[in-house]
């Protein structure tokens, strides 16, 4: 930490598993609008003496465009999103780095590491994945949520942030 | 905590009454309402018994409420059967606010928030003190100040200045009326303004006929009458209408100025900063040096055209905005000749050297990529216009595109040259701004963290957005640089994360706690 400024320590991918749960959230996220969509489809159908032919093929083909974007979203997005984020603890800083289109790379400096929370929602449970949020007193970036760790991992991270350093400053 | 360190103070016996009169300015309202819309009061004075409970509560509490500070710590305790009682430590306490209004004033009474970092609300709020007790508080915060004196009673009579005999009192600057005036020459605050004021004219119906309608019409008449052709009658009219309004504008502005920042002054005593304003309520602050997250300098075209500028300065203290007093955190200096501006800023961020800086500028393609972004949003806004394919619409396009694409085009092209950073080592500096210039200071050792953004575009050009964050950031000024060559917003980011870890954590941050939060399940 003394000459380099930029540390060798390799950039860590998410698990596996963190592919599959964003998988999942997108399938349940999708079913949910489908549903709704269909449901809506329905609804005019059932209206269908009140309303003109032609309107109500351009609903149900307004549906059904929705629904096939949703699934290339499906398909395509959880794995570009996965692929992109990745994250590294360097003896001065933790860095993350994510987004697709917008692509953001976070530093934190170890020192300004306020606290610590790992959070694990049920899903996340199943996948014995875990979401590790450091908490700086900054405005804007005040918290750096790395979702997706393994349980273990998360928790290892946290513990190396809050071994008590020598040169901490109260 | 023992409390033999100081006697344990309670709040002014005038307390009660003032906070009654908060909770009764929430009920206002409802009481206009009800005195106004309702023919028999009978049971719509019931709701008044509301705050009889209130009015227990308010007692309870003033009763129960006790404060003193310990070696290190400020404690506020109230209640007795629920007994809430708040340590602070004074090493945390990052401002020490008092606000008092003219009935405040008059009874030598003020209201006391005390700030520390990353809570909301204030820590303590003490509603109200006698100004002895505020004295003798703030001197016990910052217990290195052995200045007890009445800095309120000297707001209120410019002459009683001179009673400071303390030496280490240094007043640093202090902004005259005419030069609050400056400030108020500000169109945008002006035209804010204007808006509220027709809003609630409209509310409290002055349009109606029988008021400015009749007024404006008499105008014309005398106009008619004055001038004998009419379109010249019906120009002139307009003309006055239009400096009206102007001048209103202006007269709205300067006024909002006034009273918020009426003989403003910034002072040193020792170790802390202390300022104070305002025309009818006063507002002091006092700030610990070495508290000072974020300074931002700017220099708006309307302070510019008289050599002035305006400093902003930021403590981590109350983080949260829709609270009234979120406009006094983030403190102000109002406006000062440039050439001071230096010599203030040295005092926040030790080793500002403004002629020392060497600024570097943005990416080589950047000027490009910014007049290209000018034109596509000129091009944007004036798109709704080629839908009117009207003579009168394409008469228009062909002035207002032009107009545009001028106006955008240059301020990017000026733009280009003005974005740029500068590293001193102890603090890193971000240029921005053609009409509205401004520079942000971040001291080195409160940077937070360090970004890098990209969109598509950034990464066609093989260019980076490098955000800087620390406590006071956010609101106002952002300390961001855009339009950097993707390489150096990395080693920038990387030597300031660096510098940052180096210097250690600053006064404000506590040992990192293990606040984590264990899942239940596992």
């Amino acid at each position: 930490m003394n000459a380099t400024i930029t540390s060798d320590v390799p950039f860590q991918h998410m698990p596996k598993e963190a592919l599959k749960l964003h998988r999942l959230r997108a399938a349940i996220r999708l079913g949910v609008i489908s549903l709704i969509g269909l449901a809506a489809l329905v609804f005019q159908a059932s209206l269908v003496d009140f309303l003109p032919d032609q309107q109500l093929t351009l609903q149900a083909l307004i549906t059904f465009l929705g629904i096939a974007a949703f699934i290339i979203w499906l398909v395509a997005w959880p794995p570009a999103s996965w692929k992109k984020r990745c994250w590294r603890l360097t003896p001065s800083a933790l860095e993350l780095h994510s987004g697709v289109v917008f692509q953001h790379e976070h530093h934190v400096p170890r020192s300004r590491v306020q606290h610590t929370e790992v959070t694990q929602g049920p899903l996340q449970r199943k996948f014995k994945l875990a979401t590790l949020i450091v908490y700086t007193a900054g405005e804007r970036f005040a918290d750096t949520a790395i979702a997706g760790l393994d349980v273990e991992v998360a928790r290892g991270v946290r513990d190396e942030l809050l071994k008590p350093r020598a040169d901490d400053v109260v | 905590m023992s409390s033999n360190e100081q006697p344990r103070s309670r709040l002014h016996p005038l307390s009660l009454p003032f906070s009654m009169l908060t909770h009764l300015r929430g009920f206002a309202i409802p009481i206009i309402l009800v005195v106004a819309f309702s023919k028999n009061l009978e049971w719509e004075s019931w709701t008044f018994l509301l705050l009889v409970p209130i009015l227990f509560f308010e007692a309870w509490r003033y009763m129960t409420l006790r404060y003193w500070i310990t070696a290190d710590e400020l404690v506020v305790t109230e209640g007795v059967l629920f007994r809430e009682e708040r340590h602070i430590p004074l090493a945390r306490i990052q401002t020490v606010d008092s606000t008092q209004n003219l009935p405040q004033r008059l009874l030598g009474v003020v209201e006391v928030r005390v700030e520390t970092a990353g809570s909301s609300k204030p820590e303590a709020h003490l509603k109200v003190l006698s100004v002895e007790a505020r004295d003798a508080l703030r001197a016990g915060i910052f217990a290195k100040s052995t200045v007890v004196a009445s800095s309120e009673h000297a707001g209120e009579s410019p002459d009683s200045t001179e009673s400071f005999s303390e030496a280490e009192h240094e007043e640093l600057h202090r902004v005259g009326p005419t030069e609050l005036s400056l400030l108020g020459l500000n169109l945008g605050r002006g035209l804010a303004l204007l808006v509220l004021f027709f809003g609630l004219a409209g509310q409290l119906g002055l349009f109606d006929e029988l008021k400015l309608g009749k007024g404006i019409q008499f105008v014309r008449d005398a106009f008619s009458g004055f001038a004998q052709n009419g379109i010249v009658a019906e120009l002139l009219f307009e003309l006055v209408l239009a400096i009206g309004l102007v001048l209103l504008v202006f007269a709205l502005s300067v006024g909002s100025v006034w009273v918020r920042l009426f003989d403003f002054r910034l002072e040193r005593r020792g170790e802390e900063f202390r300022t104070q304003c305002g025309l009818f309520t006063r507002h002091a602050t006092t700030i610990p040096k070495g508290r000072v997250q974020f300074v931002s300098i700017q220099a708006p075209l309307s302070l510019r055209m008289f050599g002035r500028a305006l400093v902003k300065v930021r403590t981590a203290g109350g983080r949260s905005q829709g609270d009234k007093t979120s406009a006094t955190r983030q403190w102000l200096i109002p406006v000062l000749a440039e050439e001071k501006v230096a010599s203030l800023v040295q005092e926040f961020v030790p080793g500002y050297q403004p002629e020392d800086l060497e600024w570097h500028g943005i990416a080589k393609g950047g000027r490009a990529r910014l007049v290209r972004r000018a034109i596509v949003t000129a091009l944007l806004i004036n798109a709704p216009l080629l839908l009117v394919w009207s003579t009168w619409g394409r008469f228009v396009l062909v002035v207002t595109l032009p107009a545009f694409l001028m106006l955008l085009a240059s301020i990017a092209w000026l733009r280009a040259s003005r974005l740029a950073w500068a590293d001193t080592g102890d603090a890193f500096l971000i240029r921005d701004g053609v009409l509205n210039q401004r520079i942000a200071v971040v001291p080195s050792d409160r940077l937070q963290t360090a970004s890098l953004a990209t969109n598509p575009f950034d990464r066609r050009w093989k260019m980076a957005r490098l955000f800087v964050d620390t406590a006071g950031a956010g609101i106002g000024h952002q300390a961001s640089l855009g339009y950097l060559a993707r390489d150096v917003a990395q080693g920038l980011c990387d030597r300031l994360v660096q510098r940052a870890e180096e210097k250690g954590a600053p006064p404000l941050v506590a040992r990192p706690v293990s606040g984590s939060i264990e899942p239940l399940g596992s």
